[in-house]
Parts: structure tokens; sequence; C-alpha cells
């Protein structure tokens, strides 16, 4: 019995099982297609409740605990970063692992930014004279150039 | 440092340092392991069955880098932490051209992140065996890369004198 159905937790469950380290959980929550379906399903709004709401009490099986793994990989997915932020500052003490996830998940959140610039293209050879290069990046990384 | 009155639900540090003196971050969680370990373990032992599954765990009192660093008596989670161990130890990385024998280290990197380690146990027919705990639930000796971790690049180290 999960706090929001229908949850399917048994490979969330293996991950947090067998994990040894929060990057290794972190990066097998967030390949589970359950979780971005959970997300899908619930929204990001329930989803939060149902983090405060595991997260308010110490977990009392393994079941518990990947819960509230659960539902902060699956608000680190949604396109509002505020979810996650707002749940990366829960204070979780009985999670050994939840500040630690919840940083690398914020870490790698990534926020893509598209900037259209206009260039002219002088120097290459075979270009025309004049392009709209786009240029696509991160919050964490260089923007890179992409073909057009 | 280790407090033996504090209660058993607390989690703890030991004082664990490198040979060059490094203070390495661990954490040692004495409390019973969650229900519902001993199920994964079976499910485990159904999925892998060419491999041995020590009778042994589940235990959060150490994971696998607490196996292979730390004499089984902590729990080290932090890939920077096993790095420092490496390079402050004196762990030598074994280039591909050299096989791997007993004793030496296996270093499961995904993304350039170590996720797990183990001890190199034996080579059978150029396959390296590794001892390893999986996580919370057990220790388990097997074929370098039979295991849940699987995705990770693997580089061994051997540590000289």
């Amino acid at each position: 019995m999960t706090a929001l159905e229908p949850i399917t937790l048994h490979e969330a469950e293996m991950a947090v099982a067998v994990a040894n380290t929060p990057i290794f959980l972190a990066r097998r929550l967030l390949e589970n297609a359950a979780v971005s379906r959970a997300l899908t399903l619930h929204g990001p709004e329930r989803i939060y409740a149902a983090l405060q709401s595991v997260a308010a009490q110490p977990p009392a099986n393994l079941s518990a605990v990947t819960e509230v793994y659960f539902y902060l990989v699956a608000l680190s997915l949604a396109p509002d970063k505020s979810w996650l932020r707002r749940s990366a500052g829960m204070e979780v003490p009985h999670v050994k692992w939840f500040v630690d996830i919840a940083e690398y998940l914020s870490d790698t959140a990534k926020v893509t930014v598209r900037k259209m610039l206009d260039l002219t293209n002088e120097g290459l050879p075979n270009a025309p004279t004049k392009i709209t290069p786009g240029y696509i990046g991160t919050a964490n990384t260089q923007p890179r150039l992409i073909k057009l | 440092m280790f407090d033996p009155n504090l209660a058993p639900d607390v989690p703890q540090k030991l004082a664990l340092q490198t040979r060059k003196g490094g203070v390495v971050d661990n954490l040692m969680v004495l409390t019973p392991p969650h229900d519902g370990l001993d199920q994964m373990m079976r499910d485990l032992k159904a999925a892998y069955r060419n491999v041995l599954h020590r009778p042994v765990g589940p235990s959060a009192a150490y994971n696998c880098h607490g196996l292979t660093f730390a004499a089984r008596r902590t729990g080290i989670a932090k890939p920077a932490q096993v790095q420092r161990i490496l390079s402050e130890d004196g762990y030598s990385e074994l280039p591909r051209s050299n096989a791997p024998c007993a004793g030496d280290i296996a270093i499961y990197r995904e993304d350039g992140d170590i996720v797990h380690s183990g001890i190199v146990m034996d080579v059978q027919k150029g396959m390296p065996w590794v001892l390893g705990k999986w996580g919370d639930c057990h220790e388990v000796i097997h074929p370098v890369l039979d295991c849940p971790y699987n995705k990770a690049v693997v580089t061994y180290y051997r540590l000289s004198q």
C-alpha cells in the first residue's frame, strides 16, 4: 500500500536494496519508468503531498523508505523546478540519503536555455553568408552549437 | 566519533583515516535492517544463480566500500571518499594489459562516479570473481559483471606496498 495508488515500487525497492551510494540510487530511479509514469499520472502537487506524508515519520519498512526516494525523484522530473527545491528543503532525518539525493538532483536538474542569435557567418567555407544558429545548453554546461 | 553509549538507532561515524591521515567520511547504521530486505535478497538469489551468495546479511552497518576498505566496520557512501582512499593509500590502477589477480580491488564507475567496489577473489579462465556487498543486502562472490552494477566500467587497483 503506497500513499499514491497505483504505483509499482518493486524495481525501485530493488534499487534501494542494492544501492551502495546515493548517486547509484538516484540514477536507477531516474531511469525507472514507474517514476516518470507516477508524475504523469498524479502530477507534482499530489506527489509532493505524498512525499510530505511519508517523510513525516520514520519508515517502517523498505517500501516506506523507497516511497520517499521515489517521490523525491519524481518531483525532480517536473518541469517546474520549484517542486524539487521545496522537497529538498524538507527535514527527513530518518532517510539516510535524502539530502544527498536531493543535492544530486538539484545539481543535475537541467534547465534548458534556448537563445537564438543572429550572426554573420564569416570565415566558414561553403556556408551561406548569413545563418541563424541555435544555441542550446543547460544551467551547468557551456552552451553548444547545434546544427541547423 | 563512535560513542558506544548512544542508542543503536543513532547513526554514527568511526574514526577512519587514510594512510596519509585524511579523514574518511563514513556512516555506520546499527539499527535492524528494514523489513522487506529479506524478500529482496531472495529475489537476488533467484535472479543471480551462477554466483556464490554468502549466508550473511542483511545489514546497514557496512556497504561494499566498507567491506573493501574498512573491514566491514562501517559504510562509505560518497564516491569522493573512495577516490580519496585509492589516492592516499597509494593504490595503482592496473593497465588494461595487466590481468588482475586475487587481492586486487575492483572499482565500478558510472559516468566517472564510483558506484561499487569489491575484492578480487579469483580469476577463472580470465574472468575475475569479485567479493562484494550488494547494498544493505548480503555479500556475493560473482563474475565481475554478473551483478546489479553491470552498467559500470570496471577498473582494477593494486596496493603494492
